[in-house]
């Protein structure tokens, strides 16, 4: 099996502790695995904390196993800190007294942003980004990283310590949710449902 | 197959599965996905699912990514150097001052030992049980010559006399 680049620079850096090699991966991945904390956390001060958290794990690293693709090793630190983070009972208390507005309202993506406006409405737009923001983390990250971040069932199987099947139904679960929201959202007399955890 | 499809064992969805397979942006789609995207329009409440579904990837696909702050690379780049810091103290050119430091701190540690810690006469390691144990060994030595010059005596072919041999201890009591 062909070792990734990304993986040897990793296996490298490991060896070296060369920090300019370090810093490669950091620049590589510092947004997407930003964008996977902010998945399990709304609070945009905590992601970046976690963020850090989890680069200071890779620096920290002395062995690494190269048959991995480094992106899967890389978002598995990523979701066991975020995961490790959500269990802590003080989670989503301590960042209130600062920036209150910040934990009660999900920091989203501006919609203003958006530069794909396929879809009819800011206001659709939002309660679909309302109903992402309410799913389960778990489901959330997995739906994420196959749309976002394009990574396969496997990979993120493997990211996520659980099986393909089980990501396929994460996957197919949030889907359903954020479709029913689209569906009340332009039918109205429709019952409104719960994502399901 | 009509009206509503049922999921499947693991709780999937075809409809679900065609909406997901579709790829995020204006991307060529599969003629087999577009077969199949085909077949579900022509089931108006299959449609309808697909539909919605389909703009619920829309919205999702046009989420931009969160930027990260400026102060994030600074930060961490802050916590590196700590790190690297702590850890050149472990390199081998720190041996000699380690050696020092750790030698320092014991001798400390004995002096302070020593000065809390008075020497205990009743302790079964202070000086009485010194002197005993001193006592035992001149005996030893002692009776170690005795030995000695009986074998001396054996070579010298005068064991015959016992009484000699058994005056030795007696002498010594």
């Amino acid at each position: 099996m062909a070792i990734d680049e990304d993986a040897q620079r990793m296996v490298r850096f490991v060896r070296t502790r060369d920090r300019k090699v370090f810093e490669m991966l950091f620049e590589k991945y510092e947004r997407p695995i930003l964008a996977h904390v902010r998945r399990f956390v709304a609070n945009s001060a905590v992601a970046e904390e976690l963020v850090q958290e989890v680069f200071l794990r890779v620096y920290t690293t002395k062995q690494y196993r190269a048959e991995y693709k480094f992106r899967t090793w890389l978002y598995r630190v990523a979701t066991n800190v975020c995961l490790n983070e959500l269990r802590r009972p003080h989670h989503g208390k301590a960042h209130d007294s600062l920036d209150a507005s910040d934990t009660h309202q999900p920091e989203l993506p501006s919609l203003e942003a958006a530069p794909d406006a396929r879809f009819e409405g800011q206001e659709l737009a939002a309660r679909v980004t309302s109903a992402l923001e309410r799913l389960p983390p778990k489901q959330r990250a997995a739906f994420l990283m196959v749309r976002h971040d394009g990574m396969s069932h496997e990979e993120i199987a493997s990211a996520l310590e659980t099986s393909v099947s089980a990501v396929k139904s994460l996957v197919h679960r949030a889907l359903e949710a954020l479709r029913r929201e689209v569906e009340t959202a332009t039918n109205p007399k429709l019952p409104v449902e719960r994502a399901v955890p | 197959m009509t009206g509503k499809q049922r999921p499947d064992r693991a709780g999937l969805d075809d409809v679900l599965d065609a909406a997901l397979a579709v790829p995020p942006a204006d991307g060529n789609v599969d003629p087999r996905l577009a077969e199949k995207l085909a077949t579900i329009q022509r089931d108006p409440e299959r449609a309808r699912k697909l539909d919605t579904a389909l703009r619920a990837l829309a919205v999702v696909d046009a989420l931009p990514a969160p930027e990260p702050s400026p102060f994030l690379a600074r930060k961490l780049a802050r916590k590196l150097d700590d790190i690297d810091r702590r850890s050149e103290f472990w390199q081998p050119q720190w041996g000699a001052i380690r050696w020092a430091g750790g030698l320092s701190l014991a001798a400390i540690a004995v002096g302070v030992a020593l000065l809390v810690v008075p020497p205990n006469p009743k302790s079964t390691f202070g000086p009485a049980q010194g002197s005993i144990a001193r006592i035992e060994r001149l005996e030893l030595a002692e009776d170690q010559e005795i030995f000695e010059n009986l074998d001396i005596l054996e070579h010298l072919d005068v064991l015959d006399d016992i009484e000699l041999i058994e005056s030795l201890p007696e002498e010594k009591g």
